[in-house]
């Protein structure tokens, strides 16, 4: 299935895009996806690790299951304020 | 957008839409890109935010601070954008009957904000530049 992933700060630059579509297993849960990003994207690996991701406005957890044709953001750790 | 601007943020602004005369105490926090950061100049800082995610986030955390302390007016907004040393990176004003509230609910906004809101700043000096990640969400 296909997915929509947007990074954002330095992952997209470490990813080499803001915007990318990807093709995952079905059923794939949170974990699992960020486990693909970091071997796809080995430069982004170790911040990955420390990222969390949402679907729209909602922050998911490690075991959920991403949805087909979702958009899900990958968010860096932050330093707002 | 409610409590994230590209507009510049202007402290005057306080005195015009803060009036209340049951309000005994006024804490106001002001955030300024600082010129200097891990021994080097700072040219300019651009904040990134996951703008519907970051004002769902803050919208939570002042009503968090409404239910904690007895606040009667509070006004928060968080710059994003192209911003250069001196410039208010964000603005708090909480006013409420006494000072203590005022202080720890003004603390708490800041506090939660920087811990919670998917807000990212990179900063660039003469040579290079570093995104800050700080704190995993």
């Amino acid at each position: 299935m296909k997915v929509k992933i947007t990074f954002y700060a330095s992952l997209k630059e470490k990813t080499g895009n803001h915007l990318w579509e990807l093709d995952v297993p079905d059923g794939i849960r949170c974990s699992e996806l960020m486990g693909l990003l970091g071997d796809k994207f080995p430069e982004a690996k170790a911040t990955l690790e420390r990222s969390a991701l949402s679907s729209g406005d909602i922050y998911l957890q490690p075991d959920d299951i991403i949805q087909p044709d979702a958009s899900i953001s990958v968010l860096p750790p932050v330093s707002g304020g | 957008m409610n409590y994230l601007t590209h507009g510049i943020l202007d402290p005057s602004f306080l005195e015009e839409c803060l009036k209340d005369t049951e309000s005994g105490a006024e804490a106001v926090f002001i955030g300024r890109v600082r010129g200097t950061s891990r021994g080097k100049t700072v040219i300019r800082m651009e904040y990134e935010a996951h703008e519907s995610l970051a004002e769902k986030v803050i919208d939570g955390i002042v009503k968090e601070a409404w239910d904690k302390w007895p606040v009667r007016h509070l006004f928060l907004k968080h710059r994003i954008g192209s911003l250069e040393p001196g410039d208010i990176s964000i603005l708090i004003s909480v006013q409420t009957s006494h000072r203590e509230e005022a202080f720890s609910a003004c603390r708490y906004l800041i506090d939660q904000i920087k811990l919670r809101v998917p807000i990212w700043k990179k900063e660039f000096y003469s040579d290079s530049s570093q995104w800050l990640e700080e704190t995993p969400l």
